[in-house]
């Protein structure tokens, strides 16, 4: 079946059966390998895209029920040459290990922050509950959550 | 197609690298699109260590290759190893790039495994760099027309010193060519290098990378979604697979019902080879769906016991070890208290955020695999065995994968991968669901410790007897792939490793019984295999015995230590803390609600030296503990980048926190049961402490890893934090709230 989405600000066609979990379209059609497969039931985080401003779990998402949301993945975010902020901030903190998780670390911070741009730390804590790291880089992650918020903030 | 390193030395150092203006980890990300586009590719049946050539080659734009057989598995060695081989050839760090576990292209670095990468893994590097300096000096010398003696070095450029317009750069004396430098191996047997000796001497100071918190060269790609993952690989014609897994392990596959999947869409086949089952599909979400609609019998299984403990004790020995110092009947004779404890570790998963993967182009007589595994060469030899394809026909390609923590020692998604792509004659990618990985993957096996001794009067260990049980922690490992297992015929393993034992404390009287029993579940190493179970069992029992001897936990286990590394951090820990000298769980009439607070320290006894202070809360209604603050200090020779340093020891601290309040493998009669997160859960965001890290610096001694060091004293600190909070002495792991209740209503 066709489907068109809108995916980091361009339309994008695929034809896919239409119970397929979109994490597979953004991975396997589009070639976006920032979302990564981790548990697939939606436990992990490590799949996490934003919807329209959600951040959401793609391994869980049929393609199907997306229709012209806008979706953004971590390519859409910044660049390696133009790093959005959270992903400056992840960099300066160097928070990652074997980086597997961070994706859904970034993507779940960004639509967090863009809601509440003065978190506290038990917030960000909060935020984050969902998202699974095994390399135990959370403290990274948490500090980089925190500049992120602090650069963020109106002076 | 005759492939030669070289050519791709020169490709990969030329145009194609520099005009992508990447930054340093961009070697790496050629070699593995490289190895995509070009596919099989004849791969030497090794690349001798003891060719210079092996391990470095510069460019004619001053750019330095370094090779290596050891894998960096998000630890950041990629990053330390450029700093250390920077400083030891006088390059900037900048010049430096690594290629990683290729068996085209690199040595056979050995397993990386045992946090050994900054000792072992690194010599070979160190070495190599220093004769490359020696003989591009040597070249300059004669170049420049003056001894060797009065050239100096910076930045790569040879000088003549006093005369610095008289100067020849590495670039001009050897860009794009080969050194032809035999380096001369102490031990011939040694295939990997570690025993190469040179003329050159090692620099033991004036480092300008060493010691400094250079950022990892891998984190920007990880952040901007571009780092390649062995995920992430992609093949032209590649296609899609999924395993089925059997029944139990051991069982045997009675019947396939093709019929039940055939209007699958994409289905490219069903492919049986012995017990071993898979699917191939042209899409990955196909072969999701045929895996899971294929209908199938199995037969019978392995039992698994109800009580493992019980069990280790009685299976099936494989080797005992039994060692003695002293007279432990005399040390037991003059003894005035005796005391006696039984520990427990269960089976534990390494909990690969991403589970196993890999991808394989199995056509022709050759095989192509990418492969996240910590030991490339290791699984190319399995894999070429259980194909039987000679070893000079199969090129494994390491590509970065989830963290693995040990468990990637055996890779079994590459040899899965392999045994359908040549059937389907195509590439095919194999990723595990979360199921597979949390019942399949080789785990943590059980142990079970006894110990006993005897304290003198003056409340000094007068005799100490360890017992303990396990299987091997490398059952796993070669030859013992999941899939080639079930294919049959494989030459299984009996290497031992991880049995518990061995300690650091200097008793007059000892004994130490190690058994190593049977297999209970397929079992591989990790982070501190055996020392994780040893460090817990020794260092509560050591809180236990202070107890008897009503004493400072700490000032007792000074009594009986004498390394001035272990005593340093120690010390290093207490004095962070603030820490009060007095006896445990002093407060007896510690009331039975609210929250009881409480401090424990660990000593790394079975691992490097390290040492652990940890605060904990415990709610007394809930048994629910909390860790508030974990202090860690370390000693580990020469630290090469202390940040990187302070984030392995972070996260050993919060994996073996992990490990220790909540993770234990359940199974039935048969099987894990265990199928996902919420099944086998894990430490989140709310419940991490606040880490503070103590690194000891030792210049002058050569360095050594960390990536264990943290995780193995983290048990018995929590639980003697416990103790000290609620007087609940827990000898068994995890420490969970029903355990805590239990303990509490005792």
């Amino acid at each position: 079946m066709k489907f068109a989405l809108r995916v980091n600000g361009k339309l994008q066609s695929i034809d896919v059966a239409p119970d397929t979990p979109l994490l597979y379209v953004l991975r396997n059609d589009l070639q976006l390998d920032g979302p990564k497969f981790g548990c697939g039931l939606g436990q992990c985080g490590a799949c996490t895209v934003i919807l329209q401003g959600q951040a959401i779990r793609s391994c869980s998402v049929r393609v199907d029920a997306v229709g012209r949301k806008e979706i953004t993945t971590l390519e859409g975010l910044g660049t390696r040459g133009q790093l959005h902020a959270v992903q400056e901030a992840f960099l300066r903190e160097q928070a990652a290990q074997c980086g597997y998780c961070i994706n859904g670390m970034i993507m779940t911070a960004k639509a967090f922050l863009d809601k509440n741009s003065n978190p506290t730390d038990e917030a960000i804590r909060q935020a984050l509950a969902g998202n699974l790291c095994r390399c135990g880089t959370h403290i990274e992650i948490l500090r980089a959550v925190q500049r992120a918020a602090q650069k963020g903030r109106p002076a | 197609m005759n492939y030669s390193r070289r050519e791709f030395v020169k490709q990969g150092a030329s145009g194609l690298i520099v005009g992508l203006t990447l930054r340093n980890s961009a070697l790496q990300v050629f070699a593995v699109q490289e190895s995509m586009t070009r596919g099989a590719l004849p791969s030497p049946r090794s690349v001798p260590p003891e060719e210079l050539d092996s391990w470095v080659a510069i460019s004619a734009e001053g750019k330095v290759t370094v090779y290596t057989g050891r894998v960096d598995l998000g630890t950041g060695v990629q990053t330390s190893f450029a700093q250390v081989v920077a400083d030891e050839l006088d390059v900037p760090f900048e010049a430096i790039t690594m290629v990683m576990g290729d068996t085209a292209l690199t040595t056979d670095g050995g397993k990386t495994t045992a946090s050994s990468n900054s000792n072992r893994g690194q010599q070979p590097l160190v070495r190599a760099a220093a004769e490359a300096r020696r003989v591009l000096l040597a070249q300059a010398a004669t170049r420049l027309n003056v001894p060797s003696d009065r050239l100096i070095v910076q930045d790569g450029i040879v000088s003549v010193q006093g005369e610095p317009s008289k100067k020849i750069s590495y670039a001009e004396i050897i860009g794009n060519k080969r050194f032809n430098t035999r380096l001369k191996a102490s031990n011939p047997a040694d295939n990997r290098g570690t025993a190469l000796e040179g003329t050159a001497p090692l620099k033991k100071g004036n480092f300008k990378s060493v010691g400094k918190s250079i950022p990892r060269v891998d984190v920007p790609g990880k952040v901007a979604g571009t780092w390649p993952y062995v995920h992430n690989v992609r093949i032209p014609g590649m296609v899609h697979g999924r395993v089925i897994f059997p029944s139990a392990p051991g069982a045997t596959l009675m019947s396939v019902d093709e019929d039940s999947v055939r209007r699958v869409p994409g289905l490219i086949q069903v492919v049986r080879k012995g017990n071993f089952l898979g699917v191939v599909a042209e899409r990955e979400e196909q072969a999701i769906q045929a895996a899971r609609q294929l209908r199938v019998t199995w037969s019978g299984g392995i039992s698994l016991p109800q009580d493992k403990y019980d069990w280790l004790r009685h299976a099936k020995r494989i080797r005992t070890d039994d060692t003695s110092r002293g007279d432990v009947v005399a040390g037991i004779g003059r003894a005035v208290k005796i005391v006696k404890a039984t520990y427990k570790t269960p089976l534990q998963n390494h909990g690969m955020i991403g589970p196993s993967c890999a991808v394989a182009d199995v056509r022709g007589g050759t095989a192509t695999f990418w492969s996240g595994s910590q030991w490339i060469q290791g699984n190319r030899r399995d894999l070429a065995g259980m194909l039987g394809l000679p070893l000079d026909k199969v090129r494994g390609v390491w590509v970065e994968a989830s963290g693995s923590y040990g468990r990637l020692a055996c890779d079994d998604a590459a040899p899965q991968a392999a045994l359908l792509s040549q059937a389907v004659g195509r590439p095919v990618r194999v990723q595990w669901m979360r199921q597979d990985e949390q019942a399949w993957a080789p785990m943590s096996p059980p142990s079970v410790i006894d110990i006993q001794a005897g304290l003198d009067a003056d409340g000094k260990v007068a005799a100490f007897v360890f017992e303990g049980w396990s299987p091997s922690h490398s059952l796993a490992e070669s030859g013992n792939s999941l899939a080639w297992r079930l294919v049959g015929g494989n030459p299984g393993y009996t290497r031992l490793s991880g049995g518990p034992g061995g300690y650091s404390y200097e008793f007059e009287n000892d004994r130490t019984i190690t058994h190593y029993v049977e297999e209970l579940l397929r079992a591989v190493y990790m982070r501190g295999p055996g020392s994780y179970q040893t460090c817990f069992a020794i260092e509560t029992f050591m809180d236990e015995l202070a107890t008897e001897a009503n004493a400072d936990p700490i000032e007792f286990r000074l009594r009986h230590l004498k390394d001035p590394n272990a005593i340093a951090v120690i010390q290093a820990v207490a004095k962070k803390t603030g820490w009060q000298p007095r006896p445990s769980f002093t407060r007896s009439a510690a009331n039975r609600s609210g929250i009881a607070t409480g401090r424990g320290a660990c000593y790394a006894t079975s691992g490097r030296k390290g040492a652990v202070i940890a605060n904990v809360e415990v709610n007394m209604g809930t048994g629910k503990v909390r860790v508030t603050k974990a202090v860690i200090a370390v000693t580990c020779g020469r630290i090469i980048n202390p940040e990187g340093m302070r984030h392995q020891l972070q996260g050993g601290l919060i994996q073996g926190m992990s490990r220790s309040l909540m993770e234990e493998i359940k199974y039935d009669q048969s099987r894990v049961t265990d199928s996902d997160w919420r099944s086998y859960p894990i430490l989140r965001f709310p419940e991490i402490p606040e880490i503070e890290t103590i690194l000891i610096d030792q210049p002058n001694t050569d360095p050594d890893g960390v990536g264990e060091t943290a995780s193995i004293p983290t048990a018995a600190a929590i639980g003697n934090a416990i103790f000290d909070a609620t007087g609940v002495r827990l000898r068994e792991i995890p420490f969970t709230p029903e355990r805590v209740k239990s303990g509490l209503r005792r």
